[in-house]
């Protein structure tokens, strides 16, 4: 990342090749929409460019590059939000969770879309959490400073997080067996 | 062991960061405190099932549109160093002409480039150019080329042409899929622009034979004449055949005719 700093910025699409489907797996488990996580892919490799000059190198470029990656989204996410309270319902095409499309890209057995269901009920901010650690096989100190949190912070979060996401799937569970 | 220390341990334990003596110790904390020990089961239960799904696989449009991002940018940036270059050189001129020392202006630029060219060689030397990155640049271009003359869009196909004049070398696969684009493709002007591309890398053998044997595949009047004129530039002899062919066929264009003739006879 040094060198894309320094102008080399052919660089870019070396640290694109690595991080591409790392970063497309973060956004795509946050909102489930392909098309729209492609997009904000590509938007933060623009965003790197843009704001090279202020990594420092002192860091990871990944914890940075999630920094970015996680501000992109919660813009998108509030901008979103801002749409979908301004038009009617059924003019909506782009929706941040996409029920039908969960049940189409993912075969998986019924608990486990359960499961995904109960994920996208959670607060995005909570959503992450799993997510950065769960999927994204980052250490809590790194998600302390992708998030802003201290790591302690992170933890209690965390573990928060996994109690909330249970009694959500349950509730899923009994509503779609009629109890 | 207060509570939030115990959900700490909880989580990191999750998370595998603990070391197997940490681990050993936890694991008898838990069976000596059958509530944590239920607390520790139901986290451990939801942890597990959120399982390792797999992250999709990125689209080549995503790969596309990268690339074309990189690529604007890149023209962007060398627009305004130029600009900047000018922006530096323009005042100097101005200064020496007005006062009627031109041959100062021209003493200042050779010393500014011969600094210039001093400093830019010191630091080839200087800099240990990694050749892997480059290997890898290379690559990835090539890559790129392969996917873009493979998208509907005609720009597209445009912009793989316009790569394909950024590599330095080629291999076989991408003389391939130019001579595919060549042969094949619906528009007229990506033929031309195959037909340009190719004529870079004439100097390789299999490049002028894929050119000599496309021939019989050109229908427009335009890519006929502008192969026909390729053929008579490189001085490819063994295309005469080939045109030959090509003039046999009834439904020519008499303009098209006329300059096949003229082509085979310069190669005779």
């Amino acid at each position: 990342m040094l060198k894309v700093k320094s102008g080399e910025v052919d660089k870019l699409g070396l640290l694109y090749e690595r991080y591409k489907k790392m970063l497309l797996g973060f956004f795509f488990k946050m909102n489930h929409d392909l098309a729209a996580s492609e997009d904000l892919v590509q938007n933060v490799f623009v965003r790197i460019l843009k704001y090279k000059h202020t990594f420092t190198g002192s860091g990871k470029f990944s914890t940075w590059m999630y920094h970015l990656a996680r501000n992109m989204y919660y813009d998108q996410y509030r901008k979103n939000k801002k749409e979908l309270k301004n038009v009617a319902v059924d003019s909506v095409s782009y929706k941040l969770v996409d029920d039908t499309s969960i049940e189409i890209q993912l075969d998986d057995n019924e608990q486990q879309l359960q499961l995904k269901r109960a994920l996208q009920e959670l607060h995005p901010e909570k959503r992450e959490l799993l997510i950065l650690s769960r999927y994204q096989d980052m250490k809590y100190q790194e998600i302390a400073e992708v998030t802003g949190m201290s790591e302690g912070a992170v933890r209690v979060k965390i573990h928060r997080t996994l109690k909330e996401l249970k009694e959500i799937f349950f509730k899923l569970e009994n509503t779609h067996h009629g109890y | 062991m207060d509570t939030n220390k115990i959900n700490e341990l909880m989580i990191d334990y999750l998370a595998d960061t603990l070391s197997s003596d940490e681990k050993l110790a936890f694991e008898q904390f838990l069976e000596e405190h059958p509530n944590h020990q239920k607390e520790f089961n139901e986290l451990s239960s939801s942890w597990n099932a959120l399982g390792d799904h797999e992250s999709p696989d990125p689209s080549k449009e995503m790969d596309t549109k990268f690339y074309s991002m990189l690529d604007d940018y890149k023209e962007q940036t060398s627009t305004r160093s130029s600009f900047s270059l000018n922006f530096l050189f323009d005042p100097l001129f101005t200064f020496f002409t007005q006062n009627n020392n031109q041959w100062l202006y021209r003493l200042a630029m050779l010393v500014i480039g011969l600094g210039l060219g001093y400093t830019l060689n010191f630091n080839a030397n200087g800099n240990d150019i990694p050749q892997l990155a480059q290997l890898e640049t290379h690559e990835v271009r090539e890559s790129l080329v392969l996917t873009l003359l493979e998208q509907p869009a005609a720009n597209k196909r445009m912009q793989a042409l316009n790569e394909t004049n950024k590599l330095d070398k080629v291999n076989e696969t991408i003389v391939d899929a130019l001579l595919k684009t060549l042969n094949n493709d619906d528009n007229v002007n990506v033929r031309l622009a195959a037909i340009e591309s190719l004529l870079l890398f004439a100097d390789e053998p299999f490049v002028r034979e894929g050119l000599v044997k496309s021939i019989r595949y050109q229908e427009d009047p335009m890519v006929q004449v502008t192969i026909a004129k390729v053929m008579v530039a490189l001085q490819e002899k063994g295309a005469r055949k080939e045109l030959n062919k090509l003039l046999e066929k009834d439904d020519l264009n008499s303009s098209v005719r006329e300059e096949l003739e003229k082509s085979v006879q310069s190669l005779t």
